[in-house]
């Protein structure tokens, strides 16, 4: 499982770097920015955004792309940015 | 029953070899589930205001002598206590508290200047910095400097005095702990038009002598505490669901019409850190 999941990464280097990348921004916003609402709930919505727009875009690359693995992505990073935002808006 | 729950959580035939959970309607409901339970919890706080709250251990001298230290270390003077100021950030939190806003500025339009004159303090420079629901003196203090308009406050080598309060009370329902900082000095002639004072946007804080140094709130449930306990656990879950599914296409060797579990597995475990990391607070 290891080995197939290392060649898939090997295969798709750039992208899954751009995705880590993406987030790691995302993470570091949330975190340097401590108790302040406004940059939170900007960095919460840029979070399940970026993380759709990542999936759609390599699925288009992939050529496989279908409207329920676009749903999926969307679904994924709606409840990620619910999650955030929830957390926030009671912090 | 076992099998209901290796539908829910397994690839199986019966759930088109993807566990239940993670189809797109349970996703769906799962997302819906989230912002009901946000609703309800407003809800709760309006219907038992009081019930949710925050624990707290603020104390004034210890904002104090970190805001001093954070001036010190840039070569600033440090600030004096002021009891005029200190009154003056007691009236304006306790004017949050009876007028429910959290705010520089009232839904009246009373401006944080209007507490430095009510209680006499001739200002000819002034800043306010404002933070809610902390756990302890130092994390407030952090989140200040971690903000560079609060760090401006806090840096401004005009000021001369500080005035801190740490009041409790309800806010919108939750039992919260408001810290009011105010800084300013003296001019002994006139005082600096609204306008000038605004763009500062500097905060003086004294503390009343009769105050309480530390307030200490105990209330039944901590909205935050909830919410952060619920986010985790549907986290986890997903997790797991997530690594259960992408274990079993493998051995498998499914192919089917679907995102990447272990993306999705990857990207929900950075959020799950992210919750975990996360602190109550707030400051404006």
């Amino acid at each position: 499982m290891i080995k197939a999941l290392k060649k898939d990464i090997q295969k798709h280097i750039i992208q899954y770097s751009v995705l880590l990348l993406g987030l790691f921004i995302n993470f570091s916003v949330f975190l340097m920015f401590d108790g302040q609402t406004t940059v939170r709930n900007i960095a919460s919505f840029t979070f399940g955004g970026f993380y759709f727009l990542w999936g759609v875009i390599h699925h288009l690359f992939l050529k496989d792309l279908h409207l329920k693995i676009a749903l999926e992505y969307l679904l994924i990073g709606l409840i990620g940015t619910l999650l955030l935002l929830s957390i926030n808006f009671r912090s | 029953m076992i099998r209901k729950v290796k539908i829910l959580f397994t690839p199986h035939e019966h759930n088109n070899h993807k566990p239940k959970f993670l189809h797109l309607s349970s996703l769906f409901i799962l997302a819906l589930l989230i912002i009901s339970f946000q609703l309800f919890v407003s809800f709760f706080h309006r219907l038992k205001p009081g019930v949710l709250g925050f624990a707290s251990d603020i104390k004034v001298e210890t904002i104090v002598a970190n805001t001093n230290l954070n001036r010190n270390k840039e070569g600033l003077n440090s600030l004096q206590l002021n009891s005029t100021l200190s009154e003056a950030a007691r009236q304006k939190a306790n004017d949050m508290f009876s007028e429910n806003y959290w705010a520089h500025f009232s839904p009246k339009g009373k401006s944080p200047w209007e507490f430095f004159r009510s209680v006499g303090y001739n200002y000819l420079y002034a800043g306010e910095n404002l933070a809610r629901d902390f756990s302890n003196s130092d994390a407030v203090v952090q989140a200040w400097m971690n903000s560079p308009s609060h760090k401006d406050n806090i840096m401004n080598a005009k000021y001369r005095d500080i005035g801190v309060a740490v009041v409790n009370g309800l806010l919108d329902g939750e039992e919260t702990t408001l810290v009011v900082q105010l800084f300013g000095t003296t001019g002994g002639v006139a005082a600096i038009p609204d306008q000038a004072m605004a763009k500062t946007n500097e905060v003086v804080l004294s503390q009343q002598s009769q105050m309480p140094q530390s307030m200490l709130t105990y209330p039944a449930v901590s909205g935050f505490n909830l919410t952060k306990s619920l986010n985790l656990s549907i986290l986890l879950l997903l997790l797991i669901v997530l690594l259960i599914d992408a274990v079993f296409i493998f051995k498998k060797k499914l192919v089917r019409l679907s995102g990447k579990s272990f993306i999705h597995f990857s990207f929900l475990a950075i959020i799950f850190i992210v919750v975990f990391l996360t602190a109550s607070g707030q400051v404006i």
